[in-house]
């Protein structure tokens, strides 16, 4: 199980270098642009899952074998689980325009994946518990992927650094 | 009667691939159309991602859309070149199952994160057979476009 003991610690103590490593404010000049659905997602303070969010899982969890075809399997509870713990506790680092898009795989693995302007986010949940995450980093063309505990730390910084609260303060 | 395995296989011709919606689908970051998740080209419990083969299809005289649609939820054909899945170090082979003659495994020894990014690799490479219809993506589940296009707008 992943927890905020190895998430959000991370991405807390690197936002300040992470910041600057980053560019900065200059990184965060042009103000966002809200879709309509937004406004729910960085107003308040509880930041879980949404119901779309839930609404993915529960789908996902709901595939029976077959579902991609020949042999195709259920999604693994683990999988399951993790995702829907690191997608609470990336709300709780930094609020996004969008909900990450969940994609459950034949193996019965899952990812989950930001896919926005300037960044696209990956990370991938095994069957046996383990994780990786891929990093693309369109406004630099840099590249990162890590496995384990350090895919934890990549997916802090990426947060830290992507997220909508830097762009919002900014604009302000 | 088993039909008669085809090996080698013409790296030229095509590997055919249903896309499930809404599991493999997904809308762009501008949410402007919808794209092909890596998901889709990550092999099943054997190992093997599940293809229609071009070369089986033209020996039996049949059209590449003649097996689009045998499973419930399938949006999309896509094609890539057996060549292409070697490039990413997958291995396809003819595997006849019952009911389907022109079966297809491309099998991978990659795992984790070197099985991810080959997969990332196939689905930037998608070439479509059947395009994604926006209005069937939605009918099956998928999240709807923001952006869509207009059609008949004259711009």
């Amino acid at each position: 199980m992943l927890t905020s003991t190895n998430l959000l610690p991370a991405a807390m103590a690197l936002a300040t270098p992470i910041w600057s490593t980053f560019g900065g404010a200059n990184a965060y000049a042009a103000p966002i642009q809200f879709e309509a659905d937004v406004g729910g997602h960085v107003s308040g303070n509880s930041y879980s899952p949404t119901k779309s969010v839930n609404d993915r899982l529960k789908y996902i969890g709901s595939l029976e074998s077959g579902w991609d075809g020949h042999l195709s399997a259920p999604i693994s509870k683990i999988s399951i689980s993790n995702a829907r713990h690191v997608i609470a506790l990336v709300r709780e680092i930094a609020p996004f325009e969008k909900d990450p898009a969940i994609v459950p795989c034949a193996d019965g693995s899952l990812q989950i994946e930001w896919h926005l302007v300037d960044s696209r986010f990956e990370m991938y949940f095994e069957n046996d518990g383990s994780v990786g995450a891929w990093w693309d980093d369109r406004s630099t063309g840099r590249e990162f992927e890590a496995e384990g505990t350090e895919a934890h730390t990549l997916i802090g910084h990426w947060a830290v650094r992507d997220a909508v609260w830097p762009k919002l303060i900014l604009a302000a | 009667m088993e039909p008669p395995l085809i090996d080698p296989l013409n790296a030229a011709l095509r590997a055919l691939r249903d896309i499930q919606c809404p599991a493999h689908i997904q809308p762009n970051e501008n949410g402007t159309a919808y794209r092909v998740t890596s998901g889709a080209f990550i092999p099943g419990t054997d190992g093997s991602v599940s293809i229609d083969l071009e070369e089986s299809l033209l020996r039996a005289n049949l059209e590449m859309t003649s097996r689009y649609g045998h499973l419930p939820k399938t949006v999309a054909l896509v094609s890539h070149t057996v060549a292409s899945y070697k490039a990413q170090d997958y291995k396809v082979i003819h595997t006849p199952i019952p009911g389907n003659d022109h079966h297809g495994s491309a099998t991978t020894a990659r795992k984790n994160n070197a099985l991810r990014r080959a997969a990332r690799a196939m689905a930037e490479q998608v070439n479509y057979v059947v395009p994604i219809d926006p209005d069937l993506a939605v009918a099956l589940g998928a999240p709807p476009l923001k952006h869509a296009p207009k059609i008949g707008s004259g711009s």
